[in-house]
């Protein structure tokens, strides 16, 4: 990929605490026009990373480039093309909400009202911007990071678990937000969940972080392609298929299922050879029927069952 | 960089408009300038009926009494109004998360902290403003504002004019005054997270450093030992035709002007190196 695709990467980008490295040797790198996932379970240190690419803490060692500019010695114009939110979005309560994107903007440089009144639309606050915003749900003060995130036409923004805390249709509702800022706006959307339903259904691209060490990125079809998928094979003898597939080495996990089909884990691009050992050993095949890795089993599988959670209102994506 | 700075400042001051906590300083400091110049027109009267030595300072319808009315207990009054206030100043966003909204757009540490102390030194401008005109108003109405004469020969030493500046003078070091004190605030604020806590450990540590005016070793070099030095130049001005206000003037503009640039110095480097969780 092209130095001008990347809209973001960190180098080596690590940060310790005492004895203990929160993130080591963090190398990202975020296409733009993406929506980019970062995954990892409670504490991997995904919310440290997003503050050292931000600048609000300083790295142990290595750097964080936003458009080639390194955030830490050039933060002004680093910064000026990114909006962000880091965690729980914060606001001043005695504010209404139009109030609050009006100061924020006017320390970006100043922004005119028709941008604000744009971006409360953008995200579904028009009819309360002049609400105080001590009186926001939580949904709405997400909404409202968002809405601020936005404020000064950045080419990205970076969301800090951005459902956090919400709903499910407030989830939905965010997920539907990020899309159309990817689709109709073309902004570049770092996203970072412990919440692998979300990531999954919205992410093009993904990294998943464990004890702070990247343990892979790439976009979720090559993660999940590379990964072993489970292969249901239907056949008229299933003890002897089970007898002939153990014998092969790039296949695990045979199970007998109903009497009449097997499971199996098998690369997919062993496939067909499952099928010929079975038909060249006199077993009958009627069906090969294979069921896809999630990107869940996935993570569990590099995280060792560390607690990312599936959860979100999955049938509303 | 100066134009970001005065950006932040700006939304600084549109905050602390919109705060109910810079509202109560000041009524708190208008309350105070109005009771104690009403004070000191009761509590003699009431001393002197009660037998003991009460009375005022100076007698007559001059100018020295409204000098001995709010405008100088107000100065300590403000003191302490912008102590708190300057304390919560950077830890109440800390504490509340709204300094990340801030810090993680285009502006440096450095650029934050000097808006803060600019409004901090606006604020403190319009405080004392608000209060030496609410002093004086308030004693020229219980006691009027004539001319400072010799009571045995009627001579005028101090016109009504030259008062009004001299009173000015000592405003003016009030500012600087309280700026160096509300700069101490913002530097612990600075340094803790709680706002609570940074508003309770910028009033204690103040006591301490205002003891130490009191040692020989320390007085010159200690801010805390300047701060009523305009209000008693002023008032040795009523009885005293020569007291001038040099040379102490220069010291003291000299000892708080270093004051202010230590407190903020120590802040930027603070801030900059601290991170935000």
């Amino acid at each position: 990929m092209e130095n001008n695709d990347i809209i973001l990467k960190t180098e080596n980008l690590s940060k310790r605490y005492g004895e203990r490295w929160a993130v080591k040797d963090l190398n990202l790198a975020i296409p733009r026009g993406d929506v980019f996932g970062f995954l990892g379970p409670n504490g991997a240190g995904k919310t440290t990373t997003i503050r050292m690419m931000l600048g609000l803490i300083t790295p142990t060692s290595g750097s964080a480039y936003i458009n080639g500019l390194d955030i830490h010695k050039d933060p002004i114009n680093a910064l000026g093309c990114v909006g962000a939110i880091v965690e729980t979005p914060a606001f001043y309560g005695y504010l209404t909400g139009r109030e609050n994107l009006e100061l924020l903007g006017s320390i970006s440089g100043g922004v005119p009202a028709s941008r604000i009144d744009e971006l409360l639309s953008l995200v579904g606050l028009s009819s309360r911007g002049s609400d105080k915003v001590k009186g926001y749900s939580q949904g709405m003060r997400q909404r409202l990071g968002i809405a601020q995130s936005l404020l000064a036409n950045p080419d990205m923004i970076i969301l800090d678990e951005p459902t956090n805390g919400l709903d499910p249709s407030g989830m939905r509702e965010i997920r539907k937000l990020i899309n159309r800022l990817a689709n109709d706006h073309g902004i570049t959307v770092f996203i970072s969940s412990h919440l692998l339903y979300e990531v999954e259904v919205v992410c093009r691209h993904v990294a998943v972080i464990n004890n702070g060490s990247l343990v892979a990125q790439g976009t979720v079809e090559e993660l999940l392609k590379k990964e072993s998928f489970r292969l249901e094979v239907k056949t008229s003898d299933a003890r002897k298929a089970a007898g002939l597939l153990s014998s092969l080495g790039f296949v695990s996990n045979i199970t007998e299922e109903n009497g009449d089909a097997l499971m199996m884990h098998v690369a997919s691009d062993r496939v067909a050879e499952v099928n010929r050992r079975l038909v060249e050993g006199g077993v009958e095949v009627s069906a090969l029927i294979p069921h896809s890795a999630s990107l869940e089993e996935f993570f569990l599988k590099l995280t060792g069952g560390a607690s990312g959670d599936s959860g979100g209102d999955k049938g509303n994506a | 960089m100066l134009d970001r700075i005065l950006r932040l400042t700006k939304a600084e001051l549109y905050k602390l408009s919109r705060q109910k906590f810079s509202f109560l300083l000041v009524l708190f400091v208008i309350f105070n300038a109005v009771l104690v110049g009403i004070g000191s027109r009761i509590f003699p009267a009431i001393m002197s009926a009660m037998g003991g030595g009460g009375g005022a300072l100076f007698d007559g319808y001059t100018f020295a009494s409204v000098i001995e009315t709010g405008t100088f207990s107000s100065a300590g009054a403000g003191t302490i109004a912008m102590l708190a206030f300057s304390g919560s100043m950077v830890a109440s966003e800390t504490d509340s998360g709204t300094i990340k909204n801030i810090l993680v757009r285009p502006i440096r540490r450095h650029e934050f902290i000097l808006a803060k102390a600019l409004a901090l030194f606006i604020y403190c401008l319009l405080l004392v403003v608000l209060m030496t005109a609410l002093s004086m108003a308030a004693g020229a109405l219980i006691y009027g504002m004539g001319d400072i004469s010799i009571a045995e020969t009627g001579e005028v030493f101090r016109t009504r004019g030259e008062m009004l500046r001299n009173m000015c003078i000592s405003s003016t070091m009030d500012i600087f005054s309280i700026y160096a004190v509300a700069c101490l605030g913002l530097l612990v604020s600075v340094m803790i997270k709680n706002s609570g806590w940074a508003v309770i450990t910028a009033l204690v540590l103040y006591f301490p450093i205002m003891f130490l005016k009191n040692f020989e070793v320390f007085s010159p070099w200690v801010f805390t030992a300047y701060m009523d030095l305009g209000q008693n130049i002023l008032r040795e001005m009523v009885v005293v035709k020569s007291r001038t206000w040099l040379p102490e003037l220069y010291t003291f503009f000299a000892v708080n002007i270093a004051t202010v640039f230590v407190f903020l110095a120590a802040s930027i480097l603070i801030f900059s190196k601290k991170e935000i969780h």
